[in-house]
């Protein structure tokens, strides 16, 4: 299973805080008068999903607060709501801490405000993948699917794929994991794997998701011979 | 778990071996960019974890040791698999691995009842210098070795630049998690729902180059041991509760053991025979000790299967010596250059279990084919060890000048044509006796010739008497009968050194070869006492221009003398020797230039040669 089987949503909120000036007389962002800064940068959740926390199913929301410089760089990064977990909290710090604002301004001042920002670790299809791997799952798909080419040019193969599931059960992706050698064969198992339903996984009989090793062995019938050829 | 270590470590070795290198701080074979490793533990031990690695290539050397990476795992205990693997150019192109690239099989053996150790190769195709390798690997300890418990140890070569390098773990307040840090930044603990994180952090782009036999960074840094173990004794305490009934001595054992002791009646003898038998019959499976578990095969088992890693070794003796009374004690050990143990107990940092009899205060390692009784191999000399059965914390005994030695003894006659034949005879004693009964037991029939070829170039021959080899008597001697062509130059003017033939022992190497021109850390300074005595007639009518003085250089451990008479007109005897006599098997960087001058002293009068020249029949 690889940590980027699954697709994740970055949810931001931003809270709009009218705060007292704090001992150093720094503004909220979102103070009257101030030119709210803007992120310019895309914080990246695929690439910054701790894999731990993927393969865990770990999700959260981190409430942060920094200080966005006059520059529009971050600094002061301080964690004010934990998400449930200090993993995915230290992988919000980092990713805030990369990311750079438009250059926030009182008037036509550039200057440092106090912000806030919610960085909301999400996991497609409400889980990511579990850590055990159940049985492998041999189908066998009906003749009429078997690839017109493959069948004329008599070929065979088996797909091997990995099937993410998520812990409702339903379908987060598939991966071919060993090619049949054709691509029109790996193609049509692929599809037919889409079209079944398999089992969620369990953890002392706590749904979770998983991923399921798949294996259909493409074998040619055996009338082939009497199949038309198409072009 | 394993990963490559092995191929890394041995790349970073091969790297910079030369004075000049040392002193102008070659380029490193590759720097890591990344290493993030996150660890999630359970209150009952077990854990899950991921490391996100990324190395960028920096040599050619480095292009060909990273083509495939290597990681392995034990079935039953432990899951692993690659979430990323991926290569990244210098112009910023990205190549995924997929997942039918990367290949599982076994481990170090296939042996049966060894089979779970499993590896997974990830092969990374079109690497080139400047290229980025990366990958992810998410490793799981389901079921843990030691239940409730945990340990695991990083450090990283100080030869190699790190860019972004953190270790990670979240673990239950209830599992009070010990550290020993050497080098590494550590962040204020967090807290939330009963779990503490702790981050520490490592970056360094002043390297050192690699120094040749430096200890472990284990020892000097920079390192991070993490482990639950409150300490020493709860490790030996865990141990013998793996071992419990795996030494037991049924009908089967004792008969055996009745067996191979019949007719001897001193006990130590008796000893000595169960040990040499076991060392000789029973097969070894060289897997690391954790990689295949902590539990022993049975004693019974390895008995009939005639086969075993160290702790089944450890079993059988064990077993064996207790059927005739004979107490041995499970001894944990690392054959790494570590000399030191960390602050904070841990389980994984031994590698090897060997035996200790106290009766006879002797350690033995059944496992090293060639050590005679109570000789201990170098790998083992002078290392700090637990003692499983009492959980003391003990030292396994320091090298002995006396306990490596070689003595070498050649005749040789020189003809008018330059070619020499002659006889060397050799002693040895200890690490070099258990090194040449290994190489003999491997030199037989066919490629006898093409062995001895080697030491005696081109038209060389000669015949191996290789004494009793099978013997594990704590002396080896052996000869070669060896005629070599092109010995001298004749009839001259000539130089030569005043030794010819089958010379296996070279004392260059032995006294420091290119000797780097400075060390910053301990290193392995391992004790011997090497001799060589030549006796060479050369033909009638030689003269001898030059005839090198006698030399000796001594001080602080170091003893070398070089003497070489004339015996009579047309003969020279040399004797040389070079005794290396220290307290410990590590040295200290400050020791060594304090020597350096002595060793440098001691291969230029190594390098001094005789002038000789035959006369013709006009000369007097």
């Amino acid at each position: 299973m690889s940590a980027r089987s699954a697709a994740l949503v970055a949810g931001l909120l931003f809270a709009a805080f009218m705060s007292a000036a704090s001992a150093d007389e720094l503004r909220a962002c979102y103070s009257e008068g101030v030119t709210r800064p803007v992120m310019q940068t895309t914080i990246n959740l695929m690439d910054d999903y701790p894999p731990l926390s993927v393969a865990l199913g770990e999700e959260g929301a981190t409430d942060l607060s920094f200080v966005i410089k006059s520059n529009g760089t971050v600094s002061d990064v301080k964690v004010v709501r934990s998400s449930g977990s200090l993993r995915l909290d230290d992988a919000s710090v980092e990713a805030a801490k990369q990311a750079i604002y438009s250059q926030p301004k009182l008037g036509n001042q550039p200057i440092a405000c106090s912000h806030y920002l919610r960085i909301n670790w999400k996991l497609e299809g409400q889980a990511g993948g579990g850590l055990w791997q159940s049985e492998i799952v041999v189908l066998t798909p009906p003749e009429a699917l078997y690839p017109p080419g493959a069948l004329a040019e008599h070929r065979e193969g088996v797909t091997s794929m990995a099937v993410t599931l998520a812990k409702n059960g339903s379908l987060m992706k598939v991966a071919v994991m060993r090619s049949s050698g054709s691509d029109d064969l790996d193609a049509a198992a692929v599809a037919f794997a889409k079209t079944r339903s398999f089992k969620p996984g369990e953890v002392d009989g706590h749904p979770t998701g998983s991923v399921i090793g798949v294996t259909i062995p493409w074998t040619l019938p055996s009338d082939k011979n009497a199949r038309p050829s198409q072009k | 778990m394993r990963i490559f270590l092995g191929a890394l470590f041995a790349l970073v070795a091969a790297a910079c071996l030369n004075p000049a290198c040392a002193q102008s701080g070659a380029k490193p074979p590759y720097e890591i960019v990344k290493s993030h490793v996150d660890i999630e533990l359970q209150p009952d031990g077990a854990f899950a974890e991921t490391q996100e690695v990324v190395y960028r290539l920096l040599t050619e050397a480095a292009v060909q040791g990273f083509r495939q990476m290597v990681f392995s795992y034990t079935d039953g205990y432990q899951q692993l698999t690659v979430q990323a693997a991926y290569t990244l150019k210098a112009n910023g192109t990205r190549n995924d691995i997929s997942q039918d690239k990367m290949l599982r099989g076994y481990g170090a053996s296939t042996s049966p009842g060894f089979e779970d150790l499993k590896t997974i190769t990830v092969i990374f195709p079109n690497l080139e210098i400047g290229d980025e390798v990366a990958v992810t690997i998410l490793f799981v300890q389901g079921k843990p070795w030691f239940p409730g418990e945990f340990a695991q140890n990083f450090t990283f070569p100080p030869s190699i630049p790190v860019n972004d390098a953190l270790v990670s773990i979240s673990a239950p307040a209830s599992l009070a998690v010990q550290t020993d840090n050497l080098g590494l930044a550590e962040s204020a603990p967090e807290t939330a729902d009963g779990k503490i994180r702790r981050n520490w952090t490592y970056h360094n782009q002043i390297v050192t180059p690699e120094e040749t036999g430096a200890v472990s960074p284990l020892d000097t840094g920079p390192r991070l041991v993490l482990s639950t173990f409150t300490d020493q004794s709860q490790i030996a305490a865990l141990y013998r509760r793996m071992m419990q009934g795996r030494a037991d001595v049924t009908p089967a054992i004792k008969s055996q053991a009745d067996a191979i002791i019949a007719g001897i009646s001193d006990r130590r003898e008796q000893a000595r025979a169960i040990y040499e038998w076991v060392s000789k019959h029973i097969g070894y499976v060289n897997i690391v000790l954790g990689a295949g578990g902590f539990v022993p095969h049975p004693a019974p088992e390895v008995l009939q299967n005639k086969y075993g890693d160290c702790k089944d070794h450890v079993m059988l003796l064990t077993a064996l010596l207790a059927a005739e009374g004979i107490v041995a004690q499970p001894i944990l050990i690392d054959t790494s250059p570590r000399f030191l143990q960390p602050k904070a107990a841990s389980p994984f940092v031994f590698d090897h279990l060997i035996a200790y009899v106290p009766e006879f205060q002797l350690y033995l390692d059944s496992t090293a084919r060639y050590a005679p009784f109570g000789y201990l191999p170098m790998l083992d000399t002078d290392k700090p060890v637990i003692n499983a059965m009492t959980g003391a914390a003990e030292r396994t005994p320091p090298p002995s000048v006396s306990q490596d030695q070689v003595r070498t003894t050649i005749f040789a006659t020189i003809s008018p044509t330059g070619a020499a034949d002659g006889d060397t005879r050799i002693t040895a004693r200890g690490e070099p006796a258990m090194g040449f009964r290994a190489l003999f037991n491997l030199v037989n029939g066919a490629n006898e010739a093409a062995f001895l070829q080697k030491f005696l170039g081109p038209g060389g021959s000669g015949t191996l008497d290789k004494g009793n080899i099978d013997s594990l008597a704590p002396d080896y001697s052996f000869s070669v009968h060896f005629h070599q062509e092109n010995a001298a130059n004749m009839p001259g003017p000539g130089a030569m050194y005043p030794n010819v033939g089958f010379r296996p022992i070279v004392f260059t190497p032995a006294v420091g070869g290119d000797l780097p021109l400075t060390r910053t850390r301990p290193y392995v300074c391992p004790s011997m006492d090497l001799e060589e005595d030549v006796t060479l007639t050369y033909p009638d009518g030689i003269r001898f221009t030059t005839i090198p003085d006698a030399q000796t250089v001594k001080g602080e451990g170091v003893f070398f003398s070089e003497d070489i008479e004339r015996i009579d007109h047309n003969t020279l005897h040399s004797v040389t020797s070079f005794r290396f006599e220290q307290p410990h098997m590590t040295c200290t960087p400050d020791y060594y230039m304090r020597i350096r001058p002595k060793l440098a002293q001691i291969l230029s009068i190594l390098r001094g040669q005789i002038i000789y020249r035959l006369k013709s029949g006009k000369e007097q």
